[in-house]
């Protein structure tokens, strides 16, 4: 007996001396919470006797928060215990919020922050005046808070390190392998090829016009434009001339890009078009193409009767829908800047110079690379002049000699045993581009100065590394910090901070991690997809262009849409794949983030939906309360579509439990709200299933339905404050009442994107002001990003 | 003179040589660490192996019902029934506390055993394929091989850095076996000095950087000099080996398979290459990620998205046609331990197949389907191991004691988990 007890002390000490840091607040623990939160019960997996209070523990730090929240919240104590004093109450919330202040006050600022792969990409790319593709060559980057541009989850290591060495290669010797500038040539292709001589009368129909009507979707034979391919890497301007044929809607194609070599392993779908029925038409598109790539235009959707084909019928009387191809050409590639700005930056006056190959007819042949010296009269006192600028362009400040010492001298060893100065100009910038002040970026501890201000500002709204004018600018003045936020939000790069910001924020980056049931969902397309994320970017754009209010978010009385997603979401009159501010008609069951096709299909996973999963999503991404993770050893609860039970019927067994009902009576209300909209963001009213349930008598893309109709939807709920909703619009209503809270959630998503930190229990105040401030305005969009920028939150460390 | 007679007489060579007079059955009984000894006697270092299918595998279809060696096989052994004394099917293993940031997020320690992946305050750790690199990873070309079969893997670094894979079973190859002329040996050489002296140059300016970092800062930077360290030692290790001629091999150089869909083949190609790098000691440390895919996979008798059917919600239909995917990899995986057996490398090699879901459909990460073959254990078993006394973690300590790390812990380890003793 004796001996265990003294074999418990060491440990029962450790306890005491994790929690003793809190001692104005252990008797009110004792009183009210050790009942069921000691070491015994654990009540929800939480165990306040043996809960850190060390600062530095990030989970300890969380769950201590949480025991605040739900304390302030009255949703502890539970209601059938006993209610703390008034007083009691008073003393515990200010002492535990002190402490907690102090502690989050002492660890909290950016972590020295690595670009980003994509922050890299740009940076490199913008730096050397060329367009590689670099991310898909980089691992992965970390994620925290949603977001892959935070600094504690942004790592490094020797394979990554190796990476960067290989990439820094790669830019530069896209810069540096040109010496005279690329003439743009005209290349024009019809379908009419020797491969395609025999699809021709077959598959295919020749018209009188010379246009050549294709019937197939993609497959079988093949569109891919015969010899058209971009002879360099560069921008290049495409038309395409044709039109839809025995077809009532405009017929639409896929712009596809690749090598068209083996199997299309590196077929990227670049955009989708469409063409007017019966009358010779020309879509014309930019696109960036990489040296050899060709050219693919995919009809989508085209349709026949049944019993019908082109072969069977011969294609002039095949009664289907066609595309016409006319004419198709490529033009480029179009060069604004020339040379590259990396090679001035990097050579000055030393003209770039093609070494012969040993053979003369080497050159002729695919896959030549040609290789390059530059002549340098005085190659010392060249890379004394030109290291120092590509220094300072690099690290984005002005580089002191000390900066450029090392790489002088790397220059110089490297020249002494090559005397090649190409060769070793282009090792000193590949080290200049590994180094660690530009891969990260550094902000010492306090307020920031102009240049490190420069840099979080140009790395939040333009992704990439400042300009010259936002490098020379007083940022510490908030009128001009203001002025240059107004420039850079203006400039076509918006679209960067949209991509990134909402791929983070709604998790749009992982829109294709399922696809949806083919036999649930046959209406879903490459082109709906497409569509989904675009009208979810143009419509936080549209917010941000024309400063509209954040409850837009929770419902707005307009849409982003095209004639796809009008099609989707049953609204009629919209016409034309570019998307439109489309004003929505009553009982739309449309308007705000929450409706759109993006958001819905995220949060499910391609077979059935789950409130529990969407309402946390509501709750993180729209309300800014992240809920707690299940307790350990907790099991989720396992869907089953055979069409007899609902997930619904299944949680509510779930939440008979207390410990469950206590945070799925928060989770799960706004997941029931959504359960109206499917996995792909279409409007249900009842449950599609596989097995059980009513047939419908249907046709999608020519093709009966195959899935079922199941149980009815149930789409009612009860907050936890009390208040009910019978359906989304009713939910929606109970989210306007209290906006701010969404408000609050998107200047911490801000917040957290633009400093690459999440905003702590130290912040809670500033975050207040913000809110405060920003609702007088009636939280416009671009008000909240500009009380983002001005808050001492974005302009500290 | 057959293989099996060769390898007898060293053994008794090594039993004359250790002046011990022991009779031979008790061989069989031999203790993990008394067997790596046993083995380099022979002549085969030993080797480890893991392998991770991060769909999962519908359990029903694997864990048989009866346990120990006396057990009906299933419809995903069934492929592997000649060789049912090469490996144990076990059940009952769990990493503690995988609920994640989503359902998804156990792939990431798989190998590693960290807890709560991707929430606040998630730091991974260390993966059990890199500790034993660590470790062993001088005595070959390469310290360890790291694969997948898209571009992440299951490695992750001692800082806890996730390490890309190699997806191309092609480069993989060229890396492994293809000798340069000596012009291009020379280039390589020179490359590998020019990046030593770029490392140098960085390690300069990151050295003052760090005084004017704060700590938290300073931590980040660390880990940058970590990286850097871990790279110039692989530079010059590089170099040592680059004067060396690589293995010559017979087999020829695989294709890479362009199409996206061919999981199958996928896995196939990168089992032969391990086969090789086995084969010709180039590494004894090998991670393979076998990613399922939200797309159809190329295999006969299936129509759905293989994430999709993975989420089968009790629907028999997807079920059975789940089954043909996962079957097709036991299929696959039964043909390399073929393979390694043939080639004499399955004694010497523990492979773990498995996934780090036990019910994909659920995302649920307790009683991961699991098979251990080869490495010299007891096997022929079905292992029902008791959740309230071991978790997958115990299984690596023995491993990497098995393969020379002195440890007996890893992770989240709550002990040894003895196979034989199992």
């Amino acid at each position: 007996m004796n001996h265990r007890f003294l074999a418990a002390l060491p440990l029962v000490f450790c306890a005491c001396a994790a929690s003793a840091a809190l001692p104005a607040i252990q008797p009110f623990l004792d009183q009210h919470c050790m009942d069921c939160h000691d070491g015994e019960m654990k009540k929800g997996g939480l165990d306040l006797s043996a809960l850190s209070t060390d600062g530095a523990d990030a989970a300890a730090m969380k769950k201590w928060v949480r025991v605040f929240d739900r304390v302030a919240a009255g949703e502890m104590p539970p209601a059938k215990k006993e209610r703390p004093k008034a007083e009691d109450m008073r003393v515990f919330m200010a002492a535990l919020g002190g402490d907690l202040s102090l502690k989050d006050a002492a660890q909290k600022g950016t972590v020295l922050r690595r670009l980003n792969r994509r922050e890299y990409q740009n940076t490199i790319n913008d730096l050397l005046g060329v367009k590689v593709n670099i991310i898909d060559s980089l691992p992965e980057d970390g994620r925290a808070h949603g977001f892959d541009n935070i600094g504690e989850a942004l790592s490094i290591s020797g394979i990554q390190m190796q990476r960067y060495m290989e990439a820094a290669e790669l830019a530069l010797n896209a810069a540096l392998s040109q010496e005279t500038r690329p003439e743009s040539t005209l290349q024009s292709a019809t379908l009419e090829s020797d491969r395609n001589k025999d699809a021709i009368g077959k598959h295919w129909l020749k018209r009188g016009d010379g246009s050549i009507v294709v019937f197939n979707n993609g497959g079988f034979p093949s569109t891919v434009i015969p010899n058209l391919r971009a002879k360099q890497a560069g921008t290049y301007k495409l038309r395409v001339k044709g039109y839809g044929y025995q077809i009532e809607e405009p017929v639409v194609f896929a712009l596809i890009t690749g090598s068209f070599n083996f199997r299309n392993a590196d077929n990227v779908t670049h955009s989708f078009h469409e063409l007017p029925v019966g009358q010779s038409s020309t879509v014309e598109i930019m696109l960036h193409l990489d040296q050899g790539k060709g050219i693919w235009i995919s009809p989508q959707g085209l349709n026949g009767p049944d019993g019908h084909s082109p072969i069977k019928d011969g294609p002039d009387k095949y009664p289907g829908e066609g595309m016409a191809f006319q004419e198709v050409t490529l033009e480029g590639p179009l060069v604004t800047e020339w040379p590259p700005r990396g090679q001035t930056l990097l050579l000055g006056e030393a003209k770039l110079r093609e070494l012969p190959p040993d053979k003369p007819w080497m050159r002729g042949k695919a896959g030549y690379k040609p290789v390059f010296t530059a002549e340098s009269a005085d190659p010392t006192a060249d890379s004394r002049q030109l290291l120092p600028a590509f220094i300072t362009a690099a690290f984005r400040r002005p580089a002191t000699a000390a900066d450029a010492e090392p790489y002088l001298k790397l220059f110089n060893a490297e020249f002494a045993e090559s005397q090649d100065f190409l060769a070793s100009m282009r090792t000193a910038a590949i080290a200049v581009l590994c180094s660690p002040e530009f891969l990260f970026l550094k902000e010492p501890a306090g307020k920031l100065n102009d240049l490190q201000l420069a840099s979080r500002l140009s790395y939040f709204i333009t992704r990439s590394a400042p300009d010259a004018e936002l490098l020379a600018a007083k940022l510490m003045q908030p009128e001009v910090l203001r002025a240059q936020t107004e420039r850079l939000l203006k400039a076509a790069t918006l679209e960067r901070l949209v991509a990134d910001f909402t791929d983070g924020w709604l998790n749009l980056r992982e829109i294709e991690f399922t696809t949806p049931d083919k036999q649930l969902y046959p209406e879903y397309d490459e082109l709906l997809l497409d569509s989904m994320l675009r009208e979810t970017r143009a419509f936080i754009t549209e917010l941000i262009q024309n400063n509209l209010g954040v409850a837009n978010i929770v419902r707005s009385d307009f849409a982003m849409l095209n004639s796809r997603l009008a099609q989707h979401y049953g609204i009629p009159g919209v016409s034309g794949l570019n998307l439109q501010k489309i004003k929505l008609p009553p009982d739309s069951h449309r308007g705000g983030v929450l409706t759109q096709a993006s958001v819905l299909k995220v949060s499910a996973n391609g077979t059935n939906t789950s409130p529990v999963v969407r309402g946390v999503f509501v709750m993180d991404r729209i309300l800014g309360i992240e809920p707690p993770p299940p307790p350990p050893g907790i099991p989720g609860v396992e869907p089953d579509i055979r069409g007899a039970t609902t997930l619904r019927e299944l949680l509510d067994k779930h939440r008979d439990s207390e410990t469950c009902n206590s945070c799925h009576r928060v989770i799960d209300p706004p997941g029931f709200a959504l359960e109206s909209y499917d996995v792909i963001g279409g409007w249900r009213e009842r449950f599609r299933s596989i097995d059980q349930g009513e047939q419908v008598k249907l046709t999608v893309q020519g093709r009966k339905v195959r899935y079922r109709l199941g149980p009815p939807v149930d789409a009612a709920g009860e907050l936890n404050t009390g208040a009910k909703f019978t359906d989304m619009s009713g939910f929606q209503e109970l989210l306007l009442a209290g906006q701010d809270r969404v408000a609050r959630c998107m200047i911490e998503k801000l917040l957290t994107f633009a400093t690459g930190r999440a905003p702590g229990f130290s912040d809670r105040p500033a975050i207040e002001r913000l809110v405060t401030q920003s609702k007088t305005k009636g939280h416009g969009m671009r008000n909240l990003i500009h009380a983002v920028v001005q808050s001492e939150i974005f302009r500290s460390k | 003179m057959n293989i099996a007679t060769k390898r007898q007489l060293e053994r008794r060579a090594f039993l004359r040589g250790a002046g011990t007079v022991l009779s031979l059955p008790f061989l069989e009984a031999m203790v993990p660490a008394f067997a790596t000894r046993a083995q380099a006697a022979v002549g085969q270092p030993p080797r480890f192996l893991a392998m991770c299918a991060t769909l999962g595998f519908h359990t029903p279809f694997l864990f048989p019902q009866e346990t120990g060696a006396d057990y009906t096989l299933t419809p995903y052994l069934e492929p592997l029934k000649d060789l049912k004394g090469d490996f144990s099917v076990i059940s009952g293993l769990q990493h503690m506390e995988q609920n994640g940031a989503n359902g998804h997020t156990s792939e990431m320690t798989w190998l590693t055993s960290a807890k709560h992946p991707g929430l606040a305050g998630f730091k991974n750790t260390i993966s059990i394929d890199q500790l034993i690199a660590e470790q062993i990873g001088a005595q070959t070309r390469f310290p360890s091989l790291i694969l997948g079969t898209g571009s992440d893997s299951l490695s992750w670094s001692a800082s806890g850095v996730p390490l890309p894979a190699e997806s191309s079973p092609s480069k993989a190859f060229q890396q492994l076996f293809a000798d340069g002329t000596p012009a291009e040996i020379a280039a390589q050489v020179r490359g590998l000095k020019r990046g030593r002296s770029i490392l140098d140059t960085v390690t300069g300016q990151a050295k003052k950087l760090h005084g004017e970092l704060g700590k938290r800062d300073q931590e980040k930077l660390d880990e940058y000099f970590s990286a850097v360290r871990d790279l110039e030692g692989r530079l010059v290790q590089n170099e040592a080996w680059a004067q060396k001629p690589k293995p010559k091999i017979d087999a020829k150089p695989p294709t890479d398979i362009q199409s996206r869909t061919d999981a199958i083949g996928k896995m196939k190609l990168m089992q032969d290459l391990i086969v090789l790098a086995l084969q010709t000691d180039s590494t004894r440390t090998v991670t393979l990620r076998l990613s399922g895919m939200n797309a159809v996979p190329e295999i006969e008798g299936v129509k759905n998205d293989w994430h999709n059917l993975s989420h089968h919600g009790q629907d028999p239909a997807k079920i059975e046609e789940l089954k043909v995917i996962e079957k097709a990899e036991f299929t696959a995986f039964a043909d390399f331990l073929t393979k390694l057996k043939t080639a004499s490398l399955l004694e010497s090699t523990a492979v773990i197949f498995g996934s780090n879901l036990g019910n994909a459909s659920a995302h649920n990460t307790a009683n991961i389907p699991l098979v251990l073959a080869g490495g010299g254990f007891k096997h022929g078993r079905h292992i029902a191991i008791d959740k309230e006394k071991h978790v997958f973690s115990n299984l690596f300590v023995s491993l990497a004691q098995r393969m020379g790390v002195e440890a007996d812990k890893f992770g989240f380890s709550t002990g040894v988990l003895d196979i034989n003793q199992a």
